[in-house]
């Protein structure tokens, strides 16, 4: 008689997210980017389970082609382990299914944590911690650290259960139009705090005088401070976004432009 | 001593690498990678953290957009944050000049970078056979050992040898440079942050009114005087305001429409 077989504990799904956090992209490669971390992060849940012969069997089936943002992906280990829980329990689980839900869901949760996460959160994060860094202060990178790990390991631990928990409806609810909003609103706050940072960090002066022995640097600073840093900035914007000057050249033509204006003696 | 310093800048630029096991991208690649960090780390093994610091957050400000290996902006942030940092720290550089040589060696990086996703396809092909096998023990071995053994040797040796013989060598290039040189350099240390600051907004802010709020956070700075932790709060507010009109604006379309 076939005794019912028990689910994976929370213990278990901790140490299954964990091994997942740590090790992923460690043999990563063009070929196959993360698939043998998937292989081995999911290797305490087929020990569980299964027999060498089945446990062997299983990690074949995740050696394929797997690339997704890691971090925010989560959520599709939560749904993988789940679907891999069922199957191991012996419900009628395709290979195919587990196969296409991680193929179907690499490239949008890919988009979103590029977008958001690496495109957004990091890039304020560091922002704030580089305009708290003035003078050398090491409150800097300490906020940084602090902070973004505590928002990445408790965002990726919460995606990786509600994955688990609700399978692929709860990626619907990332995707949503409120989760859209969510992220336009931050994106204010990024720009607002950006331009702080473009005050703090963006230097141009000009040590020219005029005929009557007034300097230029004076007349530019009674219109706003940092007159000539804020035209920089959104020169170098206009170029890249209506130009599609890529940075590396932009950097390049900077370099030229102050060596040559240090030359004559105008910066 | 400065043996071992320069050995444990190699060190961490191979845990901080993108395929390092260190708390996946999370603890590695976005934490330890990030220049802001590596000038801090760098500053506290050469006994200089007011430095590595200043160096640091000058050097992040021109990478703080998305800075992929492959993409436009082509740079490993790894080989910037070490053995870059570190170079900048010893040689005393000054902001402008550290700036120059994190963009040169953060584009030398991406050869490495390169390298390594493209020969780590031998060690998937291990794991392939330990699979096919039933070996377990071996499938480990090939994708936590054997590319980490890789990796210390594409990253950390060659950023050691960077720090240990390269720093009497860029210290005499620095003081054989002419003045106009080194005035450009620690010019273009102010300029770059433009570009970073730049491509960021170019990538997430599609949108022409974000230009607004931009000013506002200039402004708040040059002529109102805020410091950061006080623009971050007024800035909270507004987004929070913005999302608020945002979803209530279509709550009213949601009634008309019934």
């Amino acid at each position: 008689m076939a005794t019912e077989k028990a689910g994976l504990t929370k213990q278990e799904l901790n140490k299954l997210w964990w091994r997942y956090m740590w090790s992923y992209n460690s043999s990563a490669s063009y070929e196959r980017f993360h698939a043998m971390g998937i292989v081995y992060s999911l290797l305490p849940l087929w020990h569980k389970y299964y027999d060498k012969a089945k446990q062997f069997e299983a990690m074949k089936r995740h050696t394929i082609f797997y690339n997704t943002e890691m971090q925010v992906g989560s959520i599709v280990q939560g749904i993988v382990v789940g679907l891999e829980e069922q199957k191991a329990l012996g419900k009628e689980v395709d290979d195919d299914v587990i196969r296409s839900t991680k193929v179907g869901l690499m490239g949008p949760l890919a988009g979103i944590g590029d977008s958001i996460w690496v495109g957004v959160v990091i890039p304020i994060l560091l922002s704030i911690a580089v305009a708290l860094s003035a003078g050398g202060n090491v409150i800097g990178p300490l906020f940084y650290v602090v902070a973004y790990l505590a928002l990445t390991l408790f965002g990726s631990k919460y995606l990786f259960d509600q994955g688990y928990r609700m399978g692929v409806g709860a990626v619907q609810e990332i995707l949503g139009e409120k989760a859209q909003k969510v992220v336009t609103s931050v994106l204010v706050l990024g720009v607002i705090v950006m331009g702080g940072v473009a005050a703090s960090y963006v230097s141009l002066s000009t040590p020219l005088a005029l005929g009557s022995g007034q300097k230029v640097q004076d007349i530019f600073d009674g219109i706003l401070p940092h007159l000539l840093p804020l035209l920089l900035v959104l020169g170098v914007w206009a170029l890249m976004a209506k130009k599609k000057v890529s940075p590396l050249v932009m950097v390049l033509i900077l370099a030229a432009f102050s060596f040559i204006a240090a030359f004559f003696k105008i910066i | 001593m400065f043996l071992l310093q320069c050995a444990l800048v190699g060190m961490f630029c191979w845990i901080g690498s993108v395929t390092a096991p260190t708390l996946g991208f999370t603890g590695g690649w976005y934490t330890l990678s990030r220049p802001l960090v590596g000038g801090f780390i760098c500053g506290i093994i050469f006994g200089n953290v007011q430095e590595g610091v200043i160096l640091g957050a000058a050097v992040q400000v021109a990478y703080l957009a998305v800075v992929t290996p492959g993409g436009s902006f082509p740079a490993e942030l790894g080989f910037i944050s070490y053995p870059a940092m570190a170079l900048a720290i010893v040689t005393k550089m000054e902001p402008g000049m550290a700036i120059a040589l994190a963009t040169s060696i953060g584009v030398l990086g991406t050869f490495v970078l390169d390298a390594t996703l493209a020969t780590n396809s031998v060690f998937n092909g291990m794991g392939d056979r330990a699979i096919a096998k039933g070996d377990e023990g071996a499938f480990v071995r090939a994708h936590l050992l054997y590319p980490q053994i890789w990796q210390f040797l594409l990253r950390a040796v060659p950023s050691f040898l960077a720090v240990y013989f390269g720093a009497q060598y860029v210290q005499s290039f620095i003081n054989s440079l002419p003045a106009f040189v080194t005035t450009g350099l620690t010019a273009l240390g102010g300029l770059i942050p433009a570009v970073g600051i730049a491509t960021l907004l170019y990538q997430s802010a599609h949108e022409r009114f974000y230009i607004l709020f931009f000013l506002l956070g200039f402004v708040g700075i040059v002529a109102m005087k805020m410091n950061i932790i006080e623009l971050t709060i007024v800035a909270a507010v507004l987004a929070f305001l913005y999302y608020k009109i945002n979803t209530a604006g279509k709550k009213e379309e949601q009634e008309e429409a019934l």
